[in-house]
């Protein structure tokens, strides 16, 4: 009988041991981000592709309408991560209450000034006539804080980045008031800015914006576009989708072919990012020109600021930051 | 040659042969960029790409999916709502502010609402379901409401039951009102969940969503946006030469 009891004493002891073992181990080395555990939504383009390996997740969806079909849903706090331009997504959090922590920034500016070469003196001045899109949002701020309000005279305005490409291909646009307009220099994001370039010789690209911003705010990043993650989500889950997410976005621009490779099959590909996976291979390759990235808004809170000052917000609270 | 002219499927012929050619000259004035207002014969070329995607088809698929589920609701509600209206003034009256706030709502207001209600790949369902169900309802209880007298009266004299002559007698002679409504709403539900699948931004399968994508990929050439359009045209053509057949089909059991 003791020799029964010693063997089930011996074999307790081993089981103990084991799961000793497992623990430690498990303390060692933090569990992998299981993809399917958190609601996402993201707007097309940029910040979308950041979550390439997200394409089979049901849980994963995008918007091409961040104002109407992403920002509502962030205010009433239906997914567990928003990705939002970062003005847009912290004034949801400070004037309409999100229940939303913003925990990094992942996209970084994608705005290039264009000249479409046919300003005599190839230089940007106030009788030029510029064209702006997006008029008292991201891009028009940018613009303003890069150039100041000296060329405002001459300056007009289309709604959206697809319109300002067709007035850069075609030479000119219809203005609000109905008058034809054939501008000097149209302001333009990536992608459609290689598609633009592909297509007219004489369009070259004058200043890239996001290195003005840089040059102007003494180094600091243009903070585009941030995630934002539900205050109700478990710390130790949001830093592992975090820490998967950086992991994700530097093996992207390392090599961007990584785009065709995950999205490889995918038959919604283009419409889910807003873009091809191959153009969007295409455009990372030339100087990250989707401006991708991964910073954590907590240690960058200065760029953060100095971004949001464009849109008048200040003093952020401390619990704002994930 | 009168006859030849006066034919109907000659003049169906003739009607499209205007449309391309109409399509031509509008192209011939207003494409100044080589895709900005694209020929017939470029969206012609894309289409035949398209056909050739199995891509196509599956966004054809799931935006008549949610439109029909759309149209479904509606009809299901009007019938709810609609036979009680039609058989009591009373309760017609009673609709008749909620049925008139229904119509004039501006359907942008809603989409917005129908996002964070049900999420943006449900919202368009629900765009379908404001827009058709006054629609729908209106044929229902206005058939109704047409249905002679004197032919309700001699049911009820030969014993039949208030259900018994709503069901059996009031509804089936009220169908030709109610195909009307049907026929009306239908297309109209069609572009309805295409275009809410733009406004709502929603990026997954879907015709909307994916005219949105080749809009955003080359603002500048809209051969693609007129191939995915025609693409939809052919296919409501398709479906309304088939509720055509049906109807004459049904005409001809009843006379």
């Amino acid at each position: 009988m003791k020799k029964y009891i010693s063997l089930v004493a011996a074999a307790l002891m081993l089981v103990g041991c084991n799961n000793q073992e497992g623990a430690s181990n498990s303390e060692s080395k933090a569990p992998e981000y299981d993809r399917t555990s958190l609601s996402i939504i993201a707007p097309t383009g940029a910040p979308a592709l950041a979550f390439y390996n997200y394409a089979k997740v049901e849980k994963f969806e995008t918007n091409s309408n961040p104002a109407e079909g992403i920002l509502p849903l962030m205010v009433a706090g239906k997914k567990d991560v928003v990705v939002l331009p970062t003005n847009a997504g912290m004034q949801a959090i400070i004037n309409k209450k999100a229940e939303y922590q913003i925990a990094a920034t992942i996209t970084f500016g994608n705005f290039y000034l264009v000249s479409l070469g046919n300003d005599a003196n190839n230089e940007l001045d106030a009788d030029d006539k510029i064209l702006l899109f997006q008029k008292g949002n991201v891009p028009d701020k940018i613009f303003h804080y890069v150039y100041g309000d000296t060329y405002d005279a001459n300056i007009s305005y289309v709604s959206a980045v697809s319109d300002a490409a067709a007035a850069a291909t075609s030479g000119s646009f219809v203005d609000a008031e109905g008058n034809n307009v054939v501008p000097n220099y149209v302001l333009l994001a990536q992608p459609v800015l290689t598609n633009v370039l592909s297509k007219k010789e004489n369009v070259n690209v004058y200043a890239d914006i996001q290195a003005k911003y840089k040059e102007k705010s003494n180094g600091l990043d243009l903070f585009q576009a941030s995630v934002f993650i539900k205050k109700s989500v478990a710390r130790e889950t949001a830093q592992s989708f975090l820490d998967s997410l950086k992991g994700d976005i530097e093996t992207v621009i390392a090599k961007p072919e990584t785009f065709t490779t995950a999205l490889e099959g995918i038959e919604n590909a283009n419409t889910v990012y807003g873009i091809a996976p191959t153009a969007a291979a295409n455009v990372t390759k030339n100087n990250n020109g989707m401006g991708l990235g991964f910073k954590a808004a907590k240690e960058n809170k200065t760029a953060v600021e100095n971004f949001l000052k464009l849109f008048n917000i200040e003093g952020v609270n401390e619990e704002v930051y994930f | 040659m009168k006859k030849f002219i006066s034919n109907k499927y000659t003049l169906f012929a003739l009607g499209t042969l205007f449309v391309i050619a109409l399509w031509f000259i509008l192209s011939a004035c207003f494409d100044t960029n080589n895709g900005i207002f694209p020929s017939p014969i470029a969206t012609f070329q894309e289409f035949g790409v398209l056909l050739t995607k199995p891509y196509s088809y599956q966004c054809l698929g799931y935006t008549f999916l949610r439109m029909i589920i759309g149209f479904a609701i509606s009809f299901a509600l009007a019938l709810i709502v609609g036979i009680p209206a039609g058989n009591h003034s009373q309760v017609h009256t009673f609709l008749k502010p909620l049925m008139t706030t229904i119509k004039s709502i501006p359907t942008v207001a809603l989409v917005f609402l129908f996002v964070v209600m049900v999420a943006p790949k449900n919202a368009p369902i629900f765009v379908v379901v404001i827009v058709c169900f006054p629609i729908l309802y209106e044929a229902v209880a206005g058939g109704i409401r047409k249905v002679d007298q004197q032919v309700d009266y001699a049911a009820q004299i030969d014993g039949a039951g208030y259900f018994q002559r709503v069901l059996f007698i009031k509804l089936p002679l009220s169908i030709p009102y109610i195909l009307v409504g049907i026929a009306s709403s239908f297309s109209l539900s069609f572009k309805l969940e295409i275009m809410a699948e733009v406004i709502t931004g929603f990026t997954k399968n879907g015709l909307g969503s994916v005219i949105h994508f080749v809009r955003q990929e080359d603002p500048t050439n809209l051969t693609g946006v007129f191939a995915y359009s025609l693409f939809a045209i052919i296919f409501m053509l398709l479906i309304s030469l088939l509720e055509t057949a049906i109807k004459q089909k049904f005409n001809k059991q009843t006379n």
